[in-house]
């Protein structure tokens, strides 16, 4: 069963969003009308996601989006936005929003996608975070990813270049990171991640990294952060500060995934120097 | 919010908030009529409801756009109605 609380004030968006979202399987929605009728319901019970409109008639969404990440720091929300507030949306983003739809033509088409990619982002750091309340600390669990695997497998040059492209498109994220963070340089390369001819391409697509970050006006050194695919992840979740985690993985894991915790994780750098 | 609801103070609405409401009232259209394309795509046949919606819709594009004219005839007085 997924719960979704839906703060909207507009009677017909609000009866589109919940029909379109009720028609997968699981999926139920709780309406609030206002900021505070938001607060409340998500004081009395438990959702998995929340959809927050801009307007509201008591305040606008983006102190709505403030009390619940203050209130329910779990809870992933996407924000709706009117066609051409779409800087509200980017300072949503900025706030902690997971991710934003603008309610143009259509856009109910969009919205139960985002709403389950969402989701499914929200369940991986669920699950990267029992992982790190069952080792206790970090440390553990930078050893245990340290330890020698039973059964190494040959990285695959071609699907790490592909998630380096990833991040490396995304320059805006490297100003965002590193504008006045001061942070130095410090380029991380785990043991075991020396199969034939991968050192190579990873230093290529390391300089590549830094190449991008460093055309950035105002940039101080990247800080880049290399490690495997589940220290990534815990990476992610984890680490204090800003940092470009790039997650290199084996070719048997899902690449597709990879692909976007690595989007995730440039996310949460770029929310975190923001914050 | 509607545009009415918008500005402080008994301003009344901004041209900026009526049209905020005819977006709305569009998007808001467009939805119901894919979802009833949506539906007879499926073999499920429209009801009332189905119709009244997209007309209710209709409804509310017109009279956002109600709002946007005299607004613009406001902030544009010596133009005159066409």
């Amino acid at each position: 069963m997924t719960r979704i609380l839906l703060v909207e004030d507009n009677d017909e968006h609000a009866d589109i969003v919940t029909r379109v979202l009720t028609t997968r399987k699981g999926w139920t929605v709780v309406r609030a009308l206002t900021v505070k009728e938001g607060l409340l319901h998500a004081a009395l019970k438990p959702f998995d996601i929340a959809i927050v409109d801009y307007q509201l008639p008591d305040g606008d969404g983006l102190d709505l989006l403030d009390s619940l990440r203050a209130q329910k720091p779990g809870l992933p929300v996407v924000f709706l936005t009117a066609h051409g507030s779409e800087e509200v949306a980017m300072r949503a983003m900025s706030r902690g929003a997971a991710d934003y739809v603008v309610k143009g033509p259509h856009y109910q088409k969009e919205l139960p996608m985002r709403v389950q990619e969402v989701l499914a982002r929200a369940e991986d750091l669920a699950r990267v975070a029992a992982a790190v309340r069952h080792s206790g600390e970090v440390a553990p669990v930078a050893q245990r990813a340290a330890q020698p695997r039973p059964e190494p497998h040959p990285m695959d040059p071609k699907a790490l270049a592909r998630v380096l492209k990833t991040v490396v498109a995304r320059e805006t994220v490297g100003a965002a990171v590193f504008d006045g963070t001061g942070r130095p340089l410090a380029v991380q390369m785990p043991d075991g991640l020396d199969a034939p001819g991968l050192g190579a391409s990873v230093a290529a697509s390391v300089a590549q990294v830094q190449q991008a970050l460093r055309r950035v006006p105002g940039a101080g050194p990247p800080r880049v952060m290399l490690v495997e695919y589940e220290a990534g992840l815990l990476a992610a979740a984890t680490l204090p500060g800003p940092a470009l985690v790039v997650l290199l993985f084996d070719a048997s894991e899902d690449r597709g995934e990879a692909v976007r915790l690595a989007r995730e994780a440039a996310q949460r750098v770029w929310e975190a120097s923001r914050a | 919010m509607a545009a009415g609801q918008a500005g402080s103070g008994g301003q009344g609405p901004s041209l900026g908030a009526a049209a905020h409401d005819l977006r709305s009232a569009l998007a808001a259209a467009t939805a119901y009529l894919d979802l009833a394309r949506e539906r007879v795509a499926r073999g499920e046949p429209l009801d009332d409801e189905d119709l009244a919606l997209v007309e209710k819709g209709l409804a509310r594009i017109g009279q956002a756009l109600e709002q946007v004219e005299s607004l613009a005839r406001q902030a544009a007085p010596r133009e005159g109605p066409r």
